[in-house]
């Protein structure tokens, strides 16, 4: 009886594959690149291929002369586990400014807005969509409340930082539907305050009160505070 | 050859060294990339992000396709197949085409499905329809571009022009390229010198063909989904999609933007409808063709084609799609007006 090495890769490659979805899972960090809409695809893939572990495993013996693997086999490996060697270099990775500037929906005067839903949830929160939305439609903005004066508090990072203290940037959150890929960033003009400058991809709190001029519709600060990541980056 | 002894020995022991060598190797590399901070980099965290979620989404997806494939290889008997080769062509193409509706995956599980159901005596026209059908018509995909412009007042329209679109594009490129026999349209592929026993009779053998089917279809396209959309991120991550916003407004420019965009993106069929509804300043029927032509040509499946189908395949594929897809969404934006 000799046991097939090809079979040993394979099923060491299904098992790093199942381990680093269970990871996913069991750490949250799926939501670094999953939305919630696919967050099912990380059980799945740690279960199924957890699956085809065992059961290469299970088959390891063979009664013939085992085949060697191939160079091309012992490249598709390789191939296979790039993903997991990236992660393994940049564990944290986000998107942040450099990403939302390659976008093409951006936000607040951009050329490309994204539309505005026919009807907002009156009771809704107002958010970085919301504001984006009602700069598109007037109507739009009634519905949903975004009126001059509406208290607002925003976490999101810092795009199109302030050039000196005290002038104003963009602070913009990113929704995701399936998964980073489709990623789209929203922004909101944070006016002229406090004399901060905050630097690029700065994640902050903003507490202000939604205002509006010529440009549409900006939130004046009245607190900014410096906050770590969230644990689930994106809106949905 | 058969080996009588009962000790068990690991033959290669050249492979093993190579494969130690492999594991030090990437630990090493991981170690010193993380002591030079490449993680700090801006651009490499974005490729790495996206390059991540798409292959974190697509390759459950393979591995489901595999599971299909490996089923059909091992479970459905040949005269199956023989009864469905006998069907006239006019028959099977829309047949195979509408078969998508209930395929509920997306474009990464298709295509080793497709390759099974060809290799095992499918006509190549009526696989190649099912292929290209089946992201773009399955239920989920047509459920998501409901909800997606449910809020525009067009799901009902967006929806019967997407599958009334993608199912047209599928039997017309389904007759033009598959039009050949099996062996003139599929890339011979290492594993098929070494077939699994065609009809497993004991259990253990059935298991064992199975996991060898499942093996081969997940390694061989897994390793071109990881290549695609390492490709796919790296645009994403380099170039500014803003170069494309200068044609929104132009009917026959916009559509041509968007596809290249959807090529650009390989986004999955699932979610691409909520991407889409975002182009608010491209035509509604630019939009569609983003919505068809993305599912059938997008880079991660460039690779994926290339290495499944025969030399000029994503060639001949794009020469058929782009102009079928571009017509059906100018017709469609001349409706909606």
């Amino acid at each position: 009886m000799n046991i097939d090495t090809g079979r040993v890769l394979r099923a060491a490659v299904f098992a790093a594959w199942a381990i680093f979805f269970a990871y996913l899972r069991i750490s949250g960090d799926m939501t670094r690149y999953l939305g919630p809409r696919t967050y099912w695809v990380v059980t799945f893939g740690a279960v199924a291929l957890g699956g085809a572990a065992i059961a290469h495993v299970a088959t390891l013996r063979t009664q013939t002369e085992p085949r060697r693997p191939t160079r091309a086999e012992m490249a598709s490996v390789a191939t296979l586990l790039i993903p997991i060697v990236g992660v393994l270099m940049i564990p944290s990775a986000e998107l942040g400014a450099l990403a939302a500037s390659r976008k093409l929906s951006s936000a607040g005067g951009g050329e490309v807005g994204a539309f505005a839903p026919a009807a907002p949830d009156p009771d809704g929160d107002i958010s970085f969509a919301e504001i984006q939305y009602a700069n598109e439609s007037e109507e739009y903005a009634a519905q949903a409340g975004v009126v001059e004066g509406t208290p607002i508090r925003l976490t999101g990072f810092v795009t199109h930082a302030a050039d000196a203290p005290g002038e104003g940037f963009d602070l913009t959150r990113f929704y995701v539907s399936c998964c980073a890929a489709d990623a789209l960033p929203f922004s909101v003009r944070i006016g002229p305050s406090i004399g901060l400058a905050p630097l690029e991809n700065d994640w902050l709190e903003v507490q202000g009160r939604v205002a509006r001029d010529e440009s549409g519709f900006y939130v004046q600060a009245q607190d900014i505070s410096e906050v770590p990541e969230p644990a689930v980056p994106y809106l949905y | 050859m058969a080996s009588s002894s009962p000790t068990v020995m690991l033959r290669r022991p050249a492979g093993n060294l190579l494969l130690g060598g492999m594991v030090v190797i990437v630990a090493t590399l991981v170690a010193a990339a993380r002591l030079a901070g490449i993680g700090r980099s801006a651009l490499a965290e974005t490729f790495v992000l996206i390059f991540t979620s798409i292959v974190v989404e697509a390759l459950p997806f393979v591995l489901l396709g595999a599971l299909v494939s490996a089923g059909i290889a091992v479970l459905v008997p040949n005269r199956a197949f023989e009864r469905l080769a006998r069907l006239p062509l006019p028959l099977q193409v829309p047949g195979a085409a509408l078969g998508g509706l209930a395929f509920p995956v997306c474009e990464c599980g298709s295509v080793p499905v497709a390759r099974r159901l060809i290799s095992r005596g499918m006509h190549p026209a009526a696989g190649l329809a099912f292929m290209l059908a089946s992201p773009i018509m399955n239920p989920i995909v047509l459920a998501s571009t409901w909800i997606a412009y449910q809020g525009r007042g067009l799901a009902l329209q967006m929806v019967l022009g997407r599958a009334g679109l993608g199912l047209l594009l599928a039997m017309v490129a389904g007759w033009a390229i598959g039009g050949e026999g099996a062996r003139d349209i599929l890339r011979a592929r290492p594993d098929d010198e070494h077939p699994a026993p065609a009809t497993p009779t004991s259990p253990g053998d059935r298991i064992r063909a199975f996991t060898d089917h499942l093996a081969a279809d997940f390694y061989f396209m897994g390793k071109f989904v990881v290549i695609g959309s390492a490709l796919a991120a790296a645009l994403q991550a380099v170039v500014p999609q803003t170069l494309l916003s200068g044609v929104a407004r132009t009917p026959v420019l916009g559509a041509l933007a968007l596809m290249a965009l959807a090529f650009l993106l390989s986004l999955c069929s699932e979610a691409d409808a909520f991407v889409a509804v975002s182009f608010v300043q491209f035509p509604i029927g630019s939009q569609l063709a983003f919505l068809v032509f993305g599912p059938v040509v997008d880079a991660k499946l460039a690779f994926l084609y290339g290495a499944t189908f025969r030399r000029r395949f994503v060639v001949k594929l794009v020469v058929v799609a782009a102009p079928i897809v571009l017509a059906g969404s100018l017709w469609f934006e001349v409706l909606m007006r």
